[in-house]
């Protein structure tokens, strides 16, 4: 197996919130350790937070001693503080019934001055509440905005807010330039090759796609230039029809998808919630599978649902700028059961021979 | 514990140690960010494994040792790769297009035998045209170790979820 040297993850292209090159420049990059490590610090808040670990410790730890925990009804600050309010729950007072509840994808990292940044999707979920079977989505979702610091005993957060979903909707007219954007770079599109062993780097590349992708989408960000920024300049994606019986969505080039995500929702609206991302190495340079939930966050009288559910079909290439969306497909979740009655169905409206 | 502090210090600056280091018996080993990956890949296959019934099941079951065991609430206890994929087949739903078992926050520790992981579970039944909703959740606690032909699952427990929807309570769709 090829080890991981010292390594630099080239986020410049993909970065958030107008951040230039020179910013990206003068910050320490963070290698692949890094961006593992700050991953797991993620996985292991959610654990911490709905098990209460250690008396509310395990949380705390998670954090540098002075560091924060915001949120809609308040922070915590430092240890101890941080530790009370473990015990005492963020949602609720009562723990969650099987100890799992904050649900949490689409995280993405970036080297920052004085560490990293990152933002992460976050649904709080039900599960077998008062011996109820199943679960059910609450009304509490949106994302967290991060500050992480290493330390001597590895990364920390050093604050992590809790943002709810909030939908701006602001059309953007289409057709208008967008502000900020760069000149899309020539797509060099890699040499064919044999089916190459993928590093931790373009593993961690390609994650960053598709979480971005939905951060691109949701919040329209850029005048949906962070959206078209994850695709080659000729790249296609294609998904059936948005209502049945509608015209399947068909878009080719990074103009047309940048249109796609013209709409403005504001930096609180999250609603495309990746996870299962499959990756593996192919001769163009990767194949991937994600999965898709479109969770539509509670807003006013409107409780918490599933707009749909199914997964992405992608082929990656590795250009000049990093490694890109080349071809996208989405396919909305059927059971076999299903697919036997569109068959039968098809079958059943051919004329007769 | 000389080869402990080693493993710190190299990651420390960003240098990965071999995860074929020798470690002190009993002591956990050093994973390297590949295997992290590498076992988050393993964890999400499990789940197309299991919503496709891939390669009649043994997508699923090839994530496991050849011995490898399955403990769940619902599913008795599985063994070995033929017992394993007989479960993945049995799941009537399954095709190309199904999704059905997201996971999320996969939280993986070194330990003596490879590695130790948890990771959130919800299973969705999203279709178009149907009412949607969460039919189980909860978290799956899994034990994984490197063989020749990389990371796979020897131990997953599946004891810690709720009670699963019985599809007869949902209301039918509006």
């Amino acid at each position: 197996m090829k080890q991981p040297t010292l390594a630099v993850l080239s986020l410049v292209a993909l970065s958030f919130a107008g951040a230039g090159e020179a910013h990206a420049q003068s910050t320490p990059p963070l290698t692949v350790q890094d961006q593992v490590e700050i991953q797991q610090l993620a996985a292991r808040f959610a654990f911490a937070l709905d098990t209460r670990a250690g008396d509310g410790n395990g949380l705390a730890d998670l954090f540098t001693a002075e560091g924060e925990l915001v949120g809609p009804r308040g922070s915590a600050k430092g240890h101890a503080d941080l530790a009370a309010l473990a015990r005492r729950g963020v949602v609720s007072a009562e723990r969650p019934a099987v100890d799992v509840s904050h649900f949490s994808m689409n995280h993405v990292i970036q080297p920052a001055a004085g560490g990293a940044t990152g933002k992460e999707y976050v649904v709080v979920v039900h599960l077998g509440e008062d011996a109820r079977p199943g679960g059910e989505f609450s009304n509490i979702g949106g994302h967290y905005e991060d500050a992480y610091i290493k330390t001597p005993a590895g990364w920390r957060f050093k604050r992590r807010e809790f943002i709810p979903n909030k939908s701006a909707a602001r059309p953007r007219q289409a057709g208008a330039a967008a502000p900020g954007a760069k000149p899309a770079a020539a797509a060099t599109p890699a040499p064919t090759l044999p089916v190459a062993s993928l590093t931790a780097e373009d593993f961690l590349a390609i994650r960053a796609l598709a979480s971005t992708y939905a951060y691109g989408l949701d919040t329209g960000a850029d005048n949906g230039a962070l959206y078209a920024s994850v695709f080659t300049e000729d790249a296609e994606f294609h998904g059936p029809p948005a209502v049945p019986g509608g015209k399947p969505f068909d878009a080719k080039g990074r103009e047309a998808l940048r249109q796609f995500a013209l709409v403005d929702r504001g930096s609180a609206y999250v609603r495309h919630f990746m996870s299962n991302h499959l990756i593996e190495p192919s001769p163009e340079g990767a194949r991937g599978k994600v999965y898709l939930l479109v969770i539509d966050i509670a807003e006013g009288d409107r409780p918490t649902s599933v707009n749909m559910g199914g997964h992405y079909e992608d082929v990656y290439v590795k250009t000049a700028a990093g490694w890109r969306i080349k071809s996208r497909n989405f396919f909305r979740s059927k059971s076999a059961q299903t697919l036997k009655a569109e068959a039968e169905a098809v079958a059943g409206a051919a004329p007769a021979k | 514990m000389r080869a402990t502090l080693m493993a710190v210090a190299v990651s420390l600056i960003g240098l990965t140690p071999s995860s074929h280091a020798q470690q002190p018996a009993g002591q956990p080993a050093t994973l390297t960010p590949m295997d992290y990956i590498e076992i988050r890949q393993l964890a999400i296959r499990y789940a197309y494994g299991l919503d496709t019934a891939a390669d009649n099941g043994y997508m699923y079951a090839d994530v496991f040792t050849p011995d490898g065991e399955f403990i769940g609430r619902q599913v008795p206890f599985t063994k070995g790769r033929e017992a394993l994929a007989r479960v993945a087949r049995s799941v009537r739903k399954a095709n190309q297009m199904y999704v059905r078992h997201f996971i999320t926050n996969h939280e993986i520790h070194p330990s003596p035998e490879g590695a130790v992981g948890k990771v959130y579970l919800m299973v969705v039944d999203v279709e178009e045209g149907q009412p949607s909703s969460i039919y189980i959740g909860g978290r799956y606690e899994d034990v994984y170790v490197k063989t020749p032909e990389g990371w796979r699952i020897k131990r997953r427990d599946a004891r810690n979820m709720g009670v699963p929807r019985n599809p007869a309570t949902l209301k039918p769709a509006q």
